[in-house]
């Protein structure tokens, strides 16, 4: 390309100028221009040789640096126009004042405080979603979810997640009358408004737990332990009140809500790890605090209905902790001392129940029977 | 004076790639991942910086910020979705298989769809002499388009994968645009049979055995189902476990992993040729009006990148599994008192041990096949490419600016956020 030689014009500028190459943004046509370097200016002069653009140093940034080539452009990102300078065609130095340019836009967002604000933020959201968003979503959605949906999670968590065969099964209020009148009076003392059914199962360690639509297990070991049908009964209560105010399927939501989204982050789609999250939530009972204390304030209500003391609830646990056996219910069922307080509280405060007296819910024949229910 | 024919170049030091590699992986575990929209825009610059189109590099326009939105906006379509279908299977009784295959469907119809918008994300943030690459076309069609052949493709035993190949590659190049030149894609399937015969014919000898072996596998099962049994299977009766009880898994996994192996070998032995020429054929048969594209890329150039990558890999994971066997081992059988790890503290340091020796792995994994692998491939199929007439270009305009304008569209950089785009 012949390059017309630069006569003494009006319009030419007293510095040298170098052959440059500009992509106008507009055709894909390269065009042979010539620049200079004014101050702290760029200079560009058509193939006329007339001023075509004159760009303030600070306007500039160079988005790609070769070693034979920068590439030239300007700040506004909606600007496609782009400078080819060849470093055979410039002197040294305008090479050097060249390479002091930005290498991307000065208003660029990849600055390193603002990566690290992005990922405080991302952490932050993270956090309020796990530990406010979904428990508290969860304990609305568990109250006006169809009771169809819970009976559902139910048989799916008692079968599939909790791997109970029917072997394991020692005896159900379903086909076992003394549970099921222990189930209906319970039901009727607390209010009678959830379904309730008891199940007593084999396995090793001593607990009781409650699944969604009022499946109450207890395990032979903790059937074991209890030394008077109140014993029992007042555990029954405490899992009552577990039942009354929905905290399996509040919990299940919970835990299914946080692993579905962590799944969701790290690509698992499946939905797998979520439900086997719920089981063992569930299994270990790992009500909080929060749930405990409810169940306990509901329980004291069904324990006066029943005309048991809370007290007896409040030995049995304590009884239970000294027994090297409960690692399944201590873990999971704290007995602090102000449950205790709060428990001997209620039982004080109840003076139509006679301490050291029992209830009679179940006759002694059934109580001898219902302790054999698993040989 | 421009050249008649113009060469694509692609250039790069290994060590300045790796060490960009090894920081933005650095980083990106550190952060928890946040800062691989960083990282991958980086590369991409970096990708597209080091390729020259006759004397003309590539630009990569794209911001970190893009990826990021498109992140949030897969957060927003795809966790209702996902939790939806979460809660509806809770609710079902019946077919619970059926509703996780239909969950599957979805999710594939929805990544055909991200992987199209992800390809214009990628055009239109590539600028080369001024002018942006543009796609048009709907993501809904070609997702429609990709399932449809998926299902053909399947059905042939993958007799007619090729014609898949061609009908989405056709799909993508004639919605692309640079500036206001429309492609044209006008591909045969002669010169994809002609390469990959062997490799699909292959393919299709194993798929029929498998199917055989399923077949008998079935009728020897002494436990009468149907696959409506399977799928509609209810849960409360215990129907379901009853059913994959019945199913011999030994025998399918003995067919799956003889047939894995069988694709294997077919694939090393017969596919670098036909990949090869497909990649060929392909960008021959595309043109910019009069500005053709034309590929020399082989089979050999093929199997060289591919062969240094593995044998990279394998000398890597040669050094890397022997110090974990040498430092773990040493750690749990030492003449240390029995039950080493019985200690906490001791447990918690080889824990968190553990955890780093396998974060140096996933590093160190991750930057040998961006450089080894990705940038390679890049590389050998950059080079083998050139275009003419070059004069042709010049005439090439900016298309309209309303077009342009559109560039942030719906949907944009949803793959790419979830990085199933590529690069």
């Amino acid at each position: 390309m012949q390059q017309s030689p630069i006569a003494p014009e009006k319009s030419l500028p007293e510095q040298p100028t170098f052959k440059a190459v500009l992509f106008d943004g507009v055709t894909a046509a390269a065009q042979r221009v010539r620049v200079s370097i004014e101050k702290d200016k760029l200079l560009v002069f058509n193939a006329k040789n007339e001023m075509a653009d004159k760009v303030s140093f600070n306007q500039l940034f160079r988005p790609i640096t070769k070693a034979d080539q920068i590439v030239l452009a300007v700040e506004d990102p909606q600007d496609d126009r782009r400078i080819t300078i060849e470093q055979v065609n410039v002197p040294t130095d305008v090479w050097t004042s060249l390479k002091t340019l930005p290498e991307a836009r000065r208003q660029s967002s990849g600055q390193p405080s603002r990566i690290i604000l992005a990922c405080v933020l991302f952490i932050l959201a993270c956090l309020a979603t796990f530990t406010v968003l979904i428990p508290a979503a969860s304990d609305r959605l568990a109250f006006i979810v169809p009771r169809s949906v819970e009976q559902t999670l139910g048989d799916r968590l008692e079968r599939t997640v909790l791997q109970v065969g029917p072997q394991n099964i020692c005896g159900s209020s379903s086909d076992n009358p003394d549970l099921r009148s222990l189930a209906e009076r319970l039901q009727a003392a607390s209010g009678g408004s959830e379904p309730v059914s008891l199940h007593i199962i084999d396995l090793p360690m001593a607990n009781a737990f409650a699944l969604p639509s009022g499946r109450i297990f207890v395990t032979r070991p903790l059937l074991d332990l209890s030394q008077t049908p109140d014993e029992l009964i007042s555990i029954l209560a405490h899992e009552m009140g577990h039942v009354q105010a929905h905290h399996a399927l509040r919990l299940s939501l919970r835990v299914g809500g946080s692993s579905a989204m962590l799944g969701f982050l790290l690509g698992d789609f499946t939905g797998s790890a979520a439900l086997i999250a719920i089981g063992q939530a569930l299994m270990g009972t790992a009500f909080s605090r929060e749930f405990e204390r409810e169940a306990d304030e509901l329980s004291v209500q069904i324990l006066q209905d029943l005309g048991i003391s809370p007290l007896v609830l409040a030995n049995m646990l304590e009884r239970l902790q000294g027994n090297d056996q409960q690692v399944g219910l201590l873990a999971t069922h704290p007995m602090t001392a102000d449950r205790r307080a709060f428990l001997a509280q209620a039982a004080l405060q109840d003076d139509k129940i006679m301490q050291g007296s029992e209830a009679q819910i179940l006759s002694s024949q059934s109580w001898n029977s219902l302790k054999l229910i698993c040989d | 004076m421009e050249l008649e024919t113009a060469r694509v170049v692609v250039e790069a030091s290994t060590r300045e790639l790796a060490g960009l590699a090894l920081q933005g992986m650095l980083l990106t575990a550190l952060t928890l991942g946040i800062y691989r929209f960083w990282y991958v825009t980086r590369v991409r610059r970096y990708f597209w910086s080091h390729t020259r189109v006759g004397n003309y590099p590539l630009e990569f326009t794209g911001r970190p910020v893009d990826l990021i939105v498109g992140f949030f906006m897969a957060v927003a379509i795809l966790l209702p979705l996902y939790l939806g279908l979460f809660v509806v299977s809770l609710g079902l009784q019946n077919g619970v298989l059926a509703a996780n295959l239909g969950a599957v469907f979805v999710l594939w119809f929805l990544s055909q769809f991200g992987l199209y918008r992800a390809r214009n994300y990628r055009l239109t943030r590539t600028l080369w002499r001024g002018l942006r690459f543009r796609q048009g076309g709907s993501g809904i069609v070609y997702a429609l388009l990709s399932t449809i052949w998926l299902v053909i493709g399947l059905a042939s035993l993958g007799l007619l994968w090729p014609v898949r190949r061609k009908s989405l590659q056709a799909y993508k190049a004639r919605h692309t645009c640079f500036g206001n030149q429309k492609a044209s894609f006008d591909a045969s399937l002669t010169p994809l049979y002609r390469a990959g015969w062997p490799f699909f014919l292959g393919v299709a000898v194993i798929s029929a055995w498998t199917v055989w072996q399923f077949a008998n596998i079935w009728q020897a099962s002494p436990a009468e189902f149907g696959v409506l049994d399977v799928l509609g299977s209810d849960l409360r009766n215990m129907r379901f476990e009853e059913t994959f009880m019945a199913i011999p898994i030994a025998d399918i996994l003995w067919v799956l992993s003889i047939a894995g192996f069988a694709f294997l070998v077919v694939l090393a032995l017969a596919g670098p040729s036909y990949l090869a020429a497909e990649t060929r054929h392909f960008a021959n048969a595309t043109s910019f009006g009069t500005v053709r594209i034309n590929s020399t890329f082989t089979r050999s150039s093929l199997v060289a990148v591919w062969g240094r990558f593995l044998a990279i890999l394998a000398a890597f994971s040669a050094v890397y599994l022997g110090l974990g066997v040498v430092f773990f081992g040493a750690f749990l059988y030492s003449d240390m008192p029995v039950g080493i790890l019985d200690s906490a503290t001791t447990r918690f340091w080889f824990f968190v041990a553990l955890f780093l020796y396998y974060c140096v792995g996933f590093i160190a994994y991750a930057v040998i096949h961006l450089v080894h692998l990705r940038f390679q491939l890049w590389r050998a199929i950059g080079n083998s490419l050139s275009f003419s007439p070059t004069d042709a270009i010049s005439d090439i305009a900016v298309g309209s600016t309303d077009e342009l304008r559109r560039r942030d569209g719906f949907g944009e950089g949803i793959a790419d956020a979830l990085d199933a785009g590529g690069v």
